[in-house]
């Protein structure tokens, strides 16, 4: 397991050297750098070619390419970001605030959902064709077909109408004033959370109608065991496989996706600094952003495959 | 004696389906006592399996008891509560399926899914159940309990995986066990084993078992009393012994009378016309009126009763009232040997083949080892004749079919058909031969193709081959062959999913012979299918061979098939041929101790065979034992067969056998050898 363990990890830098060169690549095939999204962007056009000459050298834009490669990559092998190209702070420190609260909204927006998708599909499975199923499949469509910063502006209002109270819009760390920090996250976390929820629901539904027709299933019926044993040791083991999978890919999503909802919730997040980041042609911080996500994306992948063969023995002995 | 322990009364199922409620079980009553083995015969779909689990009470979404009742120990089952019922099950009640490898839970291990009848049903907990569950363990024969418990499912091999269905179904000393079809998924020689297992633990428990299965062989070894079912109902309730001297129903008779023996080898098996009818509508007649030979006038307008014939017999046939009809008796002589024509020329010439297949492992994909599937097999097929290659599951006898046809890539070894070379060849090269040598698949049901009509599968390999000259021409030929499969000209506008098991194994048998094969192979063609449809297809095999002339490569794992059809027979075990030869050589006289044993397995009606029981399983290929590969199961091993893999010995014109036994009986001796 140890050595499955260790494999697994270096196998990752492959990948992850795979992700750096292509956007590094990419972000240089579009037109405009940071300099001109400074200057030109400003509307003026009379800023001299001398000065943005001066800019780029300042930046390094001036070296070739493949040094501006290696340089990065010698940056990032020693875990320095640099500085941001457009406002010249570190990049840690422009990540690290909003990289707390992004992460604490995807994880409790991603407990929200589970609770929610599991025990709903469960019973819609159980409960197939009648009321309840209709029930819960109605509730999960609407969740995917309602975009969540929609619910977002629903939930603000209402609270805001009904309650005379608006969430706090300033964000506070958990580890500041937990109470504040919670009062402001709940909201996006239940809005972005039902969405999520909505994709795990149907998995889960769908999962366990297939493993509850198995052989396996009737042979523990016939074993006389409780219904809640063979939902709990028999079925669920089986069933709940896929939709790690699908929950898992969601996830990793909301940790850099959430653009629209973060606006809404007055929320300053990843979602929002990777969009300023590649208007603003900020080639290190975007390339760092990218770099964070593709990283998280292949922990929680990893997470999810030592989770499998946990659950799954035919994977863990072959 | 104060009743009968099982008393199923006026049973009912209806299994919904979108043309209505199909009557699955309809009015079935039977007994079953105490410490009895009561059978419960029939083919699929006659409505058996749903009987037990109506018994059960664990039918699928869409079925449902209309009527009757099932009394244990006079108390009705079907009226008690979910949840009462839910004590019955396991504890008084038990049932093991056909298909352990998907009736054990895949992610629990041994010992769990044992534990847990234990811990439901006796107050044992934790340690305690674990302990119950390893002793059970080793009543059912399982080696090495104690690491085995912790294992899963797919870390054992069938045999054992059944072996674990039965100890957790006799976890607790249930009163009725009931099996359904416990063997049908595993070979014979396994068979034999879990047969002799449920007949010692019945007896030692003394309790009842009602076993279910299409095979008049088990019946023969297992069963106090049979019953047969037809279409939903019971059609004959008899004594062992009397029912196999002299089944009383037409249709029990048939099904005697289409078990392929070598008896018959010198004419048709008996087939059983039509099909069952469909059990949505009612019936006013018979139910087996349409396809009886002995029909008359009032068949079709009356149903008959389940007869009572005294004896405990009883049978639902108008014939029986009044003895209309002497029963006839159902015949066992074996014997009559079909004059055997010289051998023709050879057609294919097989010698040394060799299939491995790598296993890799690592992030290289290292080669790390091999399976020798097929590892240096060597045979002849001649012209008009057939030879079968008979193993158990995993022998490679598949993998020979494939490689031979070059579907597969042969590793070493060489194929000649009619003198040239085929091992090797490219596709493009290969495809002009491939008109000559086709092959039939096991299962009619996946091996064609679902949106293609029939006259459209039937084109396709002509297209393919260019067989007439143009599509006009091609059409010409389909109501032809479909008349040699006899099937009427109407099929070729439907689609395969219209058409029974057996008729699509007419199709395939069509598609094939569309292309003018001189060679087919035909790997289990007829495993997926009842008895009564077997004796149809091995018919028109038959007489197709007489008619054209074709050769036959029949790949089967049924002994009582290759005594009726085969010419020539090769024995596998683990990759090689063990012993070759005529049927009659190798089927009378087995030489080898693998075909003795594999032979003495097979349940019979006559019985009273002594079964040669081999310990343990079979081995991997991936890692064959050393020397003989049979050694470690071989009753006769001898410390030489260790040293070496034996040569093949000639034993007289056609004859061979891989063994050590028959060194000084040889002939020739070491100088006709093959090593290997």
């Amino acid at each position: 397991m140890a050595y499955y363990i260790l494999k697994r990890l270096l196998a990752m830098i492959p990948t992850l050297l795979g992700v750096a060169v292509l956007i590094f690549v990419l972000l240089r095939i579009v037109p405009g750098d940071v300099v001109e999204a400074r200057y030109l962007g400003q509307g003026s056009q009379f800023q001299s070619q001398e000065l943005m000459d001066l800019e780029r050298k300042k930046l390094g834009l001036d070296q070739p390419l493949w040094t501006q490669f290696t340089t990065w990559m010698a940056g990032l092998a020693r875990l320095d970001f640099g500085l941001s190209m457009w406002t010249g702070s570190p990049i840690t420190e422009e990540i690290k605030l909003r990289f707390a609260l992004s992460l604490q909204l995807a994880i409790m927006a991603s407990i929200f959902a589970q609770l929610l998708a599991i025990p709903l599909g469960i019973l819609a499975a159980l409960k197939q064709d009648t009321w309840v199923d209709y029930a819960v499949r109605v509730f999960s469509i609407a969740g995917l077909a309602m975009p969540s910063f929609w619910l977002g502006i629903l939930m603000i209002l209402t609270m805001l109408i009904v309650f005379k109270w608006v969430p706090p819009m300033v964000f506070t760390p958990l580890w500041v004033n937990p109470w504040e920090n919670l009062a402001q996250l709940i909201w996006p976390a239940l809005a972005v959370g039902y969405r999520y929820s909505a994709v795990g629901t149907r998995m889960m539904r769908s999962a366990m109608l297939e493993v509850l027709r198995e052989d396996y299933i009737r042979t523990a019926r016939a074993k006389g065991l409780w219904l809640k044993l063979i939902l709990a040791r028999h079925a669920l083991k089986n069933a709940i496989l896929p939709v790690l999978t699908v929950m898992s890919l969601e996830f990793a999503f909301l940790l850099g996706g959430l653009v629209v909802t973060e606006q809404v919730f007055n929320l300053n997040g990843l979602g929002m600094l990777f969009v300023e980041a590649i208007a603003r042609r900020d080639y290190t911080l975007t390339q760092a952003l990218v770099m964070l996500v593709a990283t998280f994306f292949l922990i929680v992948n990893f997470v999810v495959d030592i989770a499998y063969a946990w659950l799954d023995p035919r994977i863990r002995y072959r | 004696m104060s009743g009968p322990l099982l008393a199923v009364e006026s049973l009912q199922t209806l299994i919904d389906a979108s043309q209505g409620p199909v009557r699955a079980v309809d009015g079935v009553s039977f007994e079953l006592r105490t410490g009895e083995c009561f059978a419960l015969v029939g083919e699929s779909g006659c409505g058996k399996s749903v009987t037990a689990l109506s018994i059960m009470r664990l039918l699928p979404e869409a079925g449902r008891i209309a009527a009757g009742r099932v009394l244990l120990d006079g108390a009705d089952l079907l009226a008690l509560p979910e949840a009462a019922m839910r004590a019955v099950r396991g504890k008084r009640v038990a049932m093991i399926f056909q298909e352990p490898s998907t009736a054990l839970n895949p992610v629990l291990t041994v010992g769990r899914q044992i534990a847990e009848v234990i811990e439901r049903h006796s107050g044992l907990s934790g340690d305690a159940a674990r302990r119950r569950a390893l002793e059970l363990l080793e009543a059912v024969g399982i080696p090495d309990g104690a690491r085995r418990i912790d294992e899963y499912a797919f870390q054992l091999s069938g045999g054992l995986r059944q072996r674990v269905m039965i100890a957790a179904a006799l976890a607790v000393d249930p009163e009725v066990l009931i099996a359904d079809e416990p063997t049908t998924a595993l070979d014979v020689t396994i068979q034999a084993q879990i047969l002799d297992l449920l007949a010692k633990l019945q007896a030692e428990r003394g309790m009842a078992l009602l076993l279910i299965t299409h095979d008049l062989g088990i019946v023969a070894k297992m069963a106090q009393r049979v019953a047969v079912m037809y279409a939903g109902e019971i059609v004959e309730v008899a004594v062992r012994d009397e029912f196999l001297r002299a089944p009383q129903h037409p249709y029990s008779q048939k099904l005697f009378e289409s078990l392929p023996s070598p008896g018959r080898r010198a004419g048709e098996l008996a087939v059983i016309r039509g099909q069952v009818p469909a059990l949505t509508g009612g019936f006013r007649g018979c139910r087996f009126a349409e396809r009886c030979d002995l029909a008359f006038e009032r068949c079709r307008e009356e149903a008959p009763r389940l007869l009572e014939l005294g004896g405990g017999r009883r049978a639902r046939c108008h014939l029986r009232e009044a003895g209309l009809a002497p029963p006839r008796q159902a015949e066992l002589s074996s014997g009559i040997e079909r004059p055997e024509a010289k051998p023709q020329r050879t057609l294919l010439d097989v010698d040394g083949l060799k299939v491995h297949f790598q296993i890799r492992r690592g992030i290289f994909r290292r080669a790390v080892g091999y399976v020798r599937a097929v590892d240096g097999v060597s045979f002849a097929l001649h012209e008009g004749r057939t030879l079968a290659l008979v193993g158990e599951s995993g022998c490679g006898k598949t993998t020979a079919g494939k490689a031979l046809l070059q579907l597969l890539a042969p590793t070493a070894g060489s194929v000649r058909y009619e003198g040239a070379e085929l091992a090797g060849l490219s596709r493009a090269a290969m495809r002009p031969r491939r008109g000559a040598m086709q092959m039939i698949f096991q299962d009619p049901y996946a091996s064609l193709n679902p949106r293609m009509r029939v006259a459209e599968i039937l084109l396709e390999g002509m297209r393919a081959l260019g067989v007439g000259r143009d599509d006009a021409q091609r059409e010409a030929r389909l109501a032809e062959l479909l008349g040699e499969v006899g099937l009427p000209g109407e099929a070729l506008g439907r689609y395969p999913h219209e058409f029974s098991g057996g008729q699509r194994q007419r199709i395939a048998v069509a598609r094939a012979l569309a292309v003018n094969p001189r060679l087919i192979v035909c790997d289990e063609p007829t495993s997926a299918l009842d008895v009564s449809v077997q004796a149809q297809i091995l018919n028109l095999l038959r007489s197709l061979q007489q008619r054209r002339g074709i050769a036959y490569l029949f790949i089967t794992h049924n002994l009582s098939v290759v005594e009726y059809l085969a010419h020539e027979v090769a024995v596998m075990y683990l990759g090689r041929i063990v012993e070759r030869g005529t049927v009659q050589e190798v089927l009378r006289d087995p030489k080898h101790p693998y075909t003795q044993a594999l032979l003495s397995a097979v349940p019979t009606l006559e019985g009273g065979r002594e079964i040669i029981r081999l310990s343990g399983e079979l081995p991997s290929p991936a890692n064959p034992p050393a020397g003989c590969h049979f050694h470690p199961r071989c009753p006769k091993a001898r410390p030489e067969c260790r040293a070496a893999y034996p040569e093949n010995l000639p034993l007289g014109e056609s004859r061979t056998v891989a063994c050590v036994l028959y060194r000084g009986a040889s002939g020739e001796g070491s100088s006709a050898a093959s090593s290997s």
